[in-house]
């Protein structure tokens, strides 16, 4: 199967391009459709008509332009942290932590945020953003190398670094970066960012805001990492086996820890994005567990950077259809979770048995042709 | 320990030591039942968040407290028969599927507390009420720290001396430690690895369901959503740090609700470190723990993997 043949033609290998990408959505749109089947049973349950609900659902995802942005609003922070989370995956680190380096680089990029250094809007959106990078990529980061060097189990290392990272953004909201600490209104929450650091909105009518393009250069960037560069191919060569690659001389150790650091540093930026593009304030309990959607979007998209972006728009769209969902239809909008979950386990399921793949299919019938070509 | 003064102070706060520790022992008991069968069990969060419904439901249907548990318990053990058949038969990956379980109790409880909630149905129900054990609760400095608790606290006493027993003197337990360690030649014995697994993996949960119960019904007779908050991961955690063993894993979870209850204590005190970092405490604790000591254990040789391999 890993093997090359050179003499493939262009057409073939469109084709075969083409066959595979049919295979990796197939399952997942299935999966998706189960989900929802599910979904609409729950709501039967609850006495609520799933038709009616559904509706809601699809008016809040495709009612018009403004759905539409608050879809792909949504879609950004889940890409950003689904791309991270699917290279700590393909280098087989299971970053459970995505929630935590989401909180930390928000904390880090709403502090370059808030300041009023007089900066032009780009640099100090760069700086932002950079910042939350480097907080959410060092938080990680402590996590790999704690994995890499010691072997402590970095699922559970994540998730605690999540509940300190939860907190401690908690601690500088109510304290030290606290709005008008000592105005009788004063709340638990920062001051709103500077105006030079605020994401500017990109599509006219609706909120969408210049995230959405460092989520689409987030991609670009973990695909050529990823299947360009010696360290994309080490990473996955020790998430396939960290003891060959150990014997083949690759520093496992620090291959584990680059990966994990660029990991939380998308996670990072997806948290700070997040706040200069939207919320522009940092409130404890910000995050709506993107952290942890993001782990179903990773695996979803095949930790594949075109599969995060198609995961993440989908898992975007049931969150805001969700919201249109409770307050049209009176149906929790946790029932999502459900859905998400029946996706998780059915895709889950279906990586190990799919075996008779189109591109399989397609490839049995091309080989002997092939063959013949290469005899000539 | 010699005023009686302090003395006075430590016995409380051990006693709420104890009392937190129990659903992290319910949970780290069912995490090495499962986990010595080869199967990781990442979705024992989840399966305590199940729980802590199960017994809100099973305690308002029949009225009773032992009823929540039970139904705490049947929460529990359903949440992962459906991960053992997919982590078993379908040989799906342990921690995605775990992960899965997690979002999927979160998100399915809380829809369906909603729904009642907006039916008017209460969010209190019958809770357990503390019951003093006759003459062993009068033993000093012992009684109070630990036989003056709710019934639930009594039986995780007793659970953790038989799961310590049937692991390591039980035909059982050397199916279940065989399995996890070389499944193969435990298959070529005649031991049935799938059935084993399935077992096991059912029986972790039942008891994560009762860690869940304790929180709804044993501690606030009701049910709110993010009960559990963690607290299956610091199980988890215990599990590791505790060797895979029953009783060292217990000793771990004692020492999680220790410090759990020293941070209420220091809140209550109003000590002046601010109450995110006292709340921070025990998940900074468990990670300290982890790295000073972690290392030197050794999991199951055939866990997280599923049996048989895939041959292609």
């Amino acid at each position: 199967m890993m093997q090359e043949n050179p003499k493939k033609s262009w057409p073939v290998k469109i084709l075969q391009w083409l066959a595979g990408g049919v295979d990796a959505l197939l399952a997942p749109l299935a999966a998706v459709l189960v989900g929802l089947g599910i979904g609409a049973a729950l709501m039967q349950l609850i006495g609520v008509n799933p038709m009616k609900a559904y509706e809601a659902l699809w008016m809040g995802v495709a009612g018009g332009k403004y759905q539409v942005g608050i879809v792909l609003v949504k879609a950004i922070p889940l890409i950003l942290t689904g791309l991270g989370l699917s290279l700590a995956f393909r280098c087989g680190v299971f970053n459970i932590g995505g929630e935590g380096q989401i909180y930390i680089g928000a904390l880090a990029g709403t502090w370059v945020g808030i300041q009023e250094w007089g900066l032009p809007q780009t640099a100090h959106i760069t700086l932002a953003l950079l910042a939350g990078f480097l907080a959410g990529g060092l938080w990680a980061a402590f996590a790999g190398y704690l994995r890499a060097r010691f072997q402590i189990n970095e699922i559970i290392s994540t998730i605690l670094l999540n509940y300190i990272a939860i907190y401690l953004v908690s601690y500088f909201t109510h304290g030290p970066m606290r709005d008008n600490p000592n105005a009788a209104a004063s709340l638990p929450h920062t001051p709103e960012v500077a105006l030079s650091s605020r994401l500017p909105l990109v599509w006219q009518g609706t909120r969408l805001h210049a995230g959405i393009f460092v989520a689409l250069l987030a991609a670009a960037v973990i695909y050529f990492i990823i299947f360009h560069t010696s360290f994309g191919y080490k990473a996955r060569a020790v998430g396939f086996s960290a003891p060959a690659a150990r014997y083949a001389g690759m520093r496992v150790v620090w291959v584990v820890v680059l990966a994990m650091f660029i990991s939380g540093g998308l996670a990072g930026i997806a948290g700070t994005a997040e706040i200069l593009g939207v919320q522009r304030r940092l409130r404890d309990l910000f995050s709506p567990g993107t952290g942890y959607t993001a782990i179903a979007i990773a695996l979803v998209g095949g930790n594949h950077p075109i599969g995060v972006i198609l995961a993440g728009i989908l898992f975007g769209a049931l969150e805001a259809g969700a919201n249109n969902m409770e307050a049209l239809a009176g149906v929790p909008s946790t029932i999502v979770s459900v859905i998400q979950a029946v996706v998780i386990f059915l895709v889950a399921v279906s990586v190990v048995w799919r075996n008779r793949s189109l591109r399989r299919w397609l490839a049995s019938r091309l080989r002997p042709a092939e063959e013949a070509a290469a005899h000539e | 320990m010699n005023s009686p003064i302090e003395l006075a102070m430590l016995i409380p706060l051990l006693a709420a030591g104890v009392r937190l520790a129990t659903p992290l022992l319910y949970s780290a008991l069912g995490g090495i039942i499962s986990e010595r069968s080869g199967v990781t069990n990442i979705g024992l969060e989840g399966m305590m968040i199940m729980g802590t419904f199960g017994a809100y439901v099973g305690s308002h249907l029949t009225g009773s407290a032992w009823g929540g548990a039970l139904g705490g318990m049947l929460a529990g053990a359903l949440t992962a028969l459906l991960f053992a058949v997919m982590a078993i038969f379908f040989r799906a990956d342990q921690v995605v599927l775990g992960t899965g379980v997690n979002i999927l109790a979160l998100g399915l409880t809380a829809f369906i507390y909603r729904a009642m909630y907006k039916a008017g149905i209460s969010q209190f129900v019958t809770g357990f009420k503390a019951w003093n054990v006759p003459l062993l609760s009068d033993i000093p400095v012992i009684g109070p720290i630990f036989f003056r608790q709710i019934p639930l606290v009594y039986l995780v006493y007793v659970l953790i001396a038989v799961v310590a027993f049937i692991l390591y003197r039980t035909t059982w337990g050397l199916k279940l430690r065989s399995v996890g360690e070389l499944p193969r030649a435990a298959d070529t014995a005649g031991i049935s690895v799938a059935r084993v697994r399935l077992m096991a993996v059912t029986a972790s949960g039942a008891l994560a369901g009762i860690g869940g119960a304790f929180l709804s019904v044993g501690e606030i007779s009701a049910f709110t959503e993010g009960l559990v908050a963690g607290r299956g991961f610091i199980a988890l955690a215990a599990v590791i740090f505790g060797r895979w063993d029953p009783l060292r894993a217990a000793g771990a979870c004692l020492l999680f609700g220790t410090a759990d209850a020293l941070q209420y204590r220091m809140q209550a005190l109003k000590v002046p470190i601010s109450y995110e970092f006292l709340l921070m405490f025990p998940y900074v604790l468990t990670l300290l723990a982890f790295i000073l000591f972690v290392h030197r254990s050794k999991p199951p040789a055939a866990l997280g993997k599923p049996y048989p391999e895939k041959q292609s």
